[in-house]
């Protein structure tokens, strides 16, 4: 069960999207309309905040790839977790990667 | 995973690419049979052979894939080293391109299917093979190979209980997986999305000891939920042109998530950007847009002449300031459609090659201004024409080895394809140095053919001109190639009907040249207006060399102006036409050149430049004779 929640934009920052729990092929079509009611709130730019994920799968990195593509301006991964990540590494799917994560390369390494 | 609009639209950009593709591989290849030995050259082909297969292979095109496939083998070999370059070799990659072509052209983008293999693709499929077997058999050793994997998994995978990444995982301890690139481009937005459906493809590298089989078997589970292509690298040294990158360029952007738009971040750009400096536009737009600024042109100069009748100052100057405007939009717009000859000029190595085979001669091809620009619409109107005339510099001007040898020129005959710009027109030449025209013969013929005279005194250049009137073939034996007296007429015609002429220089025994002259595009022209009486004339400036004041009776009965001490051909266009002049007007001689011949033309008043715009001209001018002479523009008839 994946809990999602929109914090509003402010002045400084974009709105933030922080995910918590599993996003994997189980919860991806109810997350799907749920991020599709967020975005009726606000079209992006957002800031995603990954930091809460416990599990993650293909499916849920599509669904991430695809709220990217739909939101305006793109969105920034702010936080990855080590599981999320791993997947990341293997996919190679680099642009995923979290603002500043320049370790992201020797970790890929350590996982394989 | 797509509705069909954009399915069509994604079939549309690969068919588009594919025949790109195969005219880059077929020019390439064509290249190396003629001894380049640039490595470029024959990585240029094996890449646009093995991308061709790559983006047949997302549509699943597999009669398509699979020739690709063998085509792709043969070439791999070549590239190696391991097979010879030889003469049938390359015709059979030729006819294999040829029908790949023909596929791609059968495809209908609506639906995208193919049929299955034709006899004859059967055959070529056969002919092509075994070198599979060869590169393959290197496989069963236990050594360390490279693999090449592309996998396209269907949007079933997911549903199925299947997770694409532990595929990864599981290659990965079969070996080591060098490059790998997710396939994320058909990831489409959360509105279109169907979140349980897979939209990921892989292509990826592996140096693996496995077999072709233990491969197979990672995927065995999910066989019906996925496209798999599996091909053996040779050279383990390259790293793989990934048909990928392509695919990224031409079919959608990879969705990424962006994090330059924050200070401190950096991004590279992924592959696929250094495709965004070309917009490809189809050509009935632009058309449509060169139409209009023609008529932006007419109406312009419409709204000039009302604003000088208003005689309002502010007027006057605020419709200049517009027709600065439109003269440069025009001179955009017209740019717009200008490509270079190079594209055409590349075709002819395969015509060169196949009509020389064909007759058994040698013939080297050389190509000069290949980056002059010209109007799209003439490029596509001028290649027949000028295979025409290549066709026939190679039957009829180029001898036969053995006729070169005993006249003591090398057996290799030389044709020459020429382009280059010349006062406001474009050249474009094709030269042989074959046997030159025979001015007598020719003669001979037009004689026995009633075109001419027994007794006509004519030029050696109107004697050659000669070869151009309908029915007329001086080659003693028809081959299947030309000689048949169709062509050098219809040669004439394409080029009349661009405003173009030909001149022929022929020196017997030395060569001909053939020398197309085309104005540089079809639509609008810097005019120079003139009038006889009431009626105006626009001529191309261009061809206006000089204007001077006619002195009284200067024209001799021969209808001949003495320029200079020079005499000069020219013609009364109030006579010419029957137009009741003003006698007292003063006459003026317009001279106009065009190549190497000038002529004059008497008229009455110079009026000054003018743009205009050519339109073809109603049924009621086909009759006139000099209709041709008479670009009459719509502002010239406004006044």
């Amino acid at each position: 069960m994946a809990t999602v929640t929109l914090h509003p934009a402010s002045d400084l920052a974009p709105a933030r999207l922080s995910v918590h729990g599993d996003l994997t092929i189980y919860e991806a079509g109810e997350t799907r309309q749920t991020f599709l009611a967020l975005l009726a709130q606000d079209p992006g730019p957002w800031a995603l905040d990954l930091g809460g994920l416990e599990e993650i799968d293909s499916a849920g990195l599509q669904l991430l790839l695809s709220l990217q593509k739909t939101l305006v301006q793109g969105a920034q991964v702010i936080d990855l977790p080590a599981q999320a990540r791993a997947l990341v590494d293997l996919l190679r799917l680099e642009s995923l990667y979290p603002l500043g994560a320049s370790g992201a390369g020797e970790e890929l390494r350590d996982v394989r | 995973m797509f509705d069909s609009d954009q399915w069509t639209q994604l079939l549309e950009g690969f068919l588009e690419e594919a025949r790109d593709l195969l005219k880059e591989a077929e020019d390439n290849l064509l290249r190396l049979e003629q001894g380049s030995d640039d490595v470029e050259v024959i990585n240029a082909l094996f890449r646009a052979v093995h991308t061709l297969k790559g983006s047949a292979g997302i549509f699943s095109l597999e009669p398509l894939v699979s020739l690709a496939h063998q085509l792709e083998n043969q070439l791999m070999g070549v590239r190696d080293g391991q097979r010879q370059l030889t003469a049938p070799l390359v015709s059979l990659m030729l006819q294999c391109m040829d029908e790949l072509n023909g596929m791609v052209e059968s495809i209908d983008p609506r639906h995208g299917t193919l049929a299955p293999h034709t006899p004859r693709q059967s055959e070529l499929l056969v002919a092509l093979g075994g070198g599979e077997a060869v590169a393959e058999s290197a496989a069963q050793a236990g050594e360390i190979n490279e693999w090449f994997l592309s996998i396209r998994f269907d949007n079933e995978l997911l549903r199925n209980g299947f997770e694409p990444s532990s595929f990864l995982r599981y290659l990965d301890r079969l070996g080591r997986i060098e490059t790998l690139q997710t396939l994320a481009w058909a990831v489409p937005d959360l509105h279109a999305l169907d979140a349980e459906a897979c939209y990921l493809g892989y292509e990826l590298t592996l140096r693996s000891a496995a077999s072709r089989e233990e491969l197979l078997d990672v995927f065995a589970l999910a066989e019906d939920f996925c496209t798999l292509r599996l091909q053996l690298r040779e050279d383990a040294g390259e790293p793989g042109p990934l048909a990928s990158e392509v695919e990224a360029q031409t079919l959608a952007p990879a969705p990424q998530l962006s994090i330059a738009s924050l200070p401190g971040a950096t991004s590279e750009p992924r592959s696929g950007n250094h495709g965004s400096a070309m917009v490809k536009v189809a050509a009935h737009k632009l058309d449509e847009l060169i139409n209009l600024v023609g008529e932006l042109v007419i109406s312009t100069a419409g709204a000039h002449m009302q604003s000088l009748r208003s005689g309002s100052t502010a007027c006057i100057e605020s419709v200049q300031a517009v027709q600065q405007h439109v003269e440069q939009i025009r001179e955009r717009a017209l740019k717009l459609r200008m490509v270079e000859i190079g594209e055409t000029f590349n075709r002819f190595h395969r015509v060169v090659r196949d009509v020389s085979q064909g007759l058994n001669k040698q013939i080297q091809l050389s190509l000069s201004g290949s980056d002059t620009e010209l109007d799209k619409t003439l490029t596509d109107r001028i290649a027949d024409p000028l295979v025409h005339l290549v066709r026939n510099a190679i039957d009829h001007g180029i001898e036969s080895p053995e006729e070169r040898r005993a006249a003591g020129k090398p057996e290799q005959g030389n044709l020459r394809l020429n382009a280059c710009h010349d006062s406001g027109m474009i050249v474009l030449e094709v030269s042989d140095d074959g046997r030159g025209l025979n001015a007598e013969r020719i003669r001979e013929k037009a004689i026995a053919r009633g075109m001419l005279d027994a007794d006509a005194q004519i030029s050696e250049q109107d004697i050659h001109q000669l070869i151009f009137e309908p029915g007329f073939s001086t080659a003693e034996a028809v081959s299947n190639l030309s000689g048949r007296g169709v062509g050098m007429d219809v040669v004439r015609s394409a080029i009349d009907e661009l405003r173009g002429i030909i001149e022929i220089e022929s020196s017997a025994g030395q060569g001909c040249t053939f020398r197309i002259r085309l104005p540089l595009t079809l639509a609008i022209i810097d005019g120079f207006l003139v009038s006889v009486g009431g009626d105006h004339f626009v001529i191309p400036l261009d061809m206006v060399t000089e204007c001077m004041e006619e002195r009284a009776d200067a024209l001799d009965a021969s209808g001949h102006l003495n320029l200079r001490g020079k005499p000069l051909p020219s013609v009364d266009l109030g006579r010419h036409f029957g137009l009741r002049g003003d006698p007292r007007a003063r006459r003026n001689i317009v001279v106009v050149s065009q190549g190497r011949q000038q002529a004059g033309l008497i008229v009455e008043h110079l009026l000054g430049e003018l743009q205009t715009v050519i339109k073809p001209s109603g049924r009621c001018s086909s009759t006139c004779p000099a209709s041709a002479a008479r670009p009459s523009s719509a502002p010239a008839r406004s006044r």
